[in-house]
């Protein structure tokens, strides 16, 4: 506890934030699945696919329903994932064979989907209560009630990485990735890149859907409105993971998009504390992805500034360095901010 | 050159490639058949990938792909081989992304992917169109090379009057879009880069003529 509060600059840290923390870490880590799915299309396949704001809900509205309805959390959840595999199929067939733009295509698709949500729940809102899930199971088969949603969530995030880092590493996997490299190269190489693309939106897509599910059994309800700005927080994810690690490897990079989720959950827990209301999260979480994305365009303006101006004032070395220096300070201090902005 | 690899579809006519109709076959079914290399040296390699990973879908070109491990230890030591060929010291640089390659590097790997599935034909776009002289002297005296090594068939489309003479043994010379010059060897051995200049300006000399009479001017 000392320690967490003298990391986080807070003070008197009381066991009712303590709990609040873990509850963070645990959400992040749920919601590091959904993540991994913003890393497969966003990243990999160079995809902007807005689906995710619609699949996120209905891996939720379907394992809410059918545990509901008394249908066992294992197939609830298993059900949810297929959907959004379908729900990604539906964007990709969109996209390749109809020729709608990826962006359009996804926004399509999740606009459908919110009133297919509203079908499967047949109401906005579900609640969980009393009702077996996934969590409670497991502290029915003996999992300490304190830890039981950390460890099945830190295990399951950890199996799906490592089973996407093999995958994205076999002959399907390579060309997978050069479908969002250089599309032209490795169709002439005899890929079907549409059937690339159709692959990687299911596969992500399940990946967001199986997080909803699991988002939902572990705060007891769904909610057709729990996906709203979902593909902005997964997008922030991946970012802030990219930022914490410059990853250089398939196996960073997912494993920053995981760490970029914790991170997140644990900025929203700060934000709260600080006074931010819950309902201008979005627009932070919005401004951190547009600091983050806009961050190159202006570092390199910013470059090109100095050497203009060291040029015209005839090149002197003196200038010349100082003005670097002063570029490279606010580099830093440009860093700096977009990392603690969240907090 | 796009008709052939089959990037985009044909108004008329057929395309046969080893005495298979390829006419209707979209590109990435061709691609068995066919090797590329394009003028653009970041067109033929995925850059964000490493030099094996781009070798081991080159070595794939045109075969199912499966959920079977993308680089293999074995596939490993034969990238070595290959590379060591291109003389440039890739063979040690495996595992660095290719955006880190010049284009002269990149373009020799570019030509090692197009050949090491030893297609039934190779079509070198003006790959060396925006090389620097050296290295384009370089890249072409390698396609020479990797070309005689595996025997393959190779078509080349070059604006330089010199290489349409001094590489293969056949020079078609299109002028808008028809055929106005096809010498094999040996007559071809023979010719000069003027005796091709001559030529040119005698076909166009006729067109202009013509389209003053069309034009009647």
């Amino acid at each position: 506890m000392c320690v967490l509060s003298s990391l986080f600059g807070c003070k008197g840290v009381d066991l009712m934030s303590l709990f609040a923390l873990a509850g963070s870490l645990e959400q992040g880590l749920a919601f590091g699945i959904m993540a991994l799915g913003v890393y497969l299309t966003f990243r990999v396949l160079d995809f902007p696919d807005l689906t995710v704001d619609g699949s996120f809900p209905l891996g939720g509205a379907i394992a809410a329903t059918m545990i509901f309805s008394g249908y066992n959390p294992v197939l609830a959840t298993l059900v949810a994932l297929l959907a959004g595999f379908i729900a990604g199929g539906v964007t990709g067939l969109l996209n390749t064979k109809l020729k709608i733009s990826g962006l359009l295509a996804g926004i399509l698709t999740m606009t459908a989907l919110y009133s297919v949500n509203l079908r499967i729940m047949g109401r906005p809102n579900i609640p969980l209560l009393r009702r077996d899930t996934l969590i409670t199971m497991l502290e029915h088969a003996g999992l300490p009630r304190a830890f039981v949603a950390l460890i099945a969530f830190l295990a399951l995030t950890i199996i799906l990485k490592l089973l996407l880092d093999w995958f994205l590493s076999t002959e399907i996997g390579l060309a997978l990735r050069a479908t969002g490299d250089n599309e032209a190269m490795i169709r002439s190489l005899g890929v079907d890149t549409d059937a690339m693309k159709l692959l990687g939106l299911c596969l992500s897509n399940g990946l967001v859907a199986l997080s909803g599910a699991l988002i939902a059994q572990y705060q007891g309800f769904a909610d057709v409105g729990m996906g709203v700005g979902m593909i902005v927080t997964g997008l922030a994810s991946v970012i802030i993971g990219t930022v914490l690690l410059a990853p250089r490897s398939i196996g960073a990079a997912t494993l920053g998009a995981i760490l970029g989720s914790v991170v997140y959950r644990f900025a929203v827990f700060f934000a709260l504390r600080a006074g931010f209301a819950p309902t201008d999260l979005k627009i932070v979480t919005a401004g951190l992805v547009v600091v983050a994305l806009a961050a190159p365009t202006l570092r390199s303006r910013a470059n090109t500034r100095v050497a203009v101006r060291s040029l015209l004032n005839g090149g002197g070395s003196g200038n010349g360095n100082a003005g670097n220096q002063g570029t490279v300070q606010g580099i830093q201090s440009g860093h700096q901010e977009r990392q603690g902005c969240p907090e | 050159m796009n008709a052939i690899a089959g990037t985009f579809p044909v108004d008329m006519g057929i395309i046969k490639i080893d005495g298979r109709d390829v006419t209707r076959l979209p590109e990435y079914a061709r691609a068995a058949l066919v090797g590329r290399v394009f003028q653009d040296p970041l067109q033929g390699t995925a850059a964000s990938m490493t030099i094996e990973e781009n070798l081991a879908m080159a070595f794939k070109r045109g075969v199912r792909r499966g959920l079977g491990r993308g680089v293999t230890a074995i596939q490993r030591k034969s990238f070595k081989s290959y590379l060591e060929v291109l003389g440039l010291g890739l063979e040690s640089r495996l595992g660095d992304p290719v955006r880190l390659l010049s284009g002269g590097e990149r373009q020799a790997l570019t030509l090692l992917m197009a050949t090491v599935a030893k297609p039934k034909l190779l079509l070198l776009d003006e790959h060396t169109a925006s090389l620097d002289p050296r290295t384009a002297e370089q890249i072409l005296a390698l396609t020479d090379r990797i070309v005689r090594h595996y025997n393959l068939t190779a078509l080349m489309v070059t604006h330089n009057l010199r290489y349409s003479l001094a590489m293969g043994t056949r020079t078609i010379m299109m002028h808008e879009g028809e055929i106005i010059l096809d010498v094999a060897n040996p007559a071809r051995a023979r010719m000069s880069v003027e005796d091709l200049l001559d030529q040119f300006a005698r076909v166009r000399g006729e067109r202009l003529a013509d389209d003053r009479i069309l034009l009647e001017l």
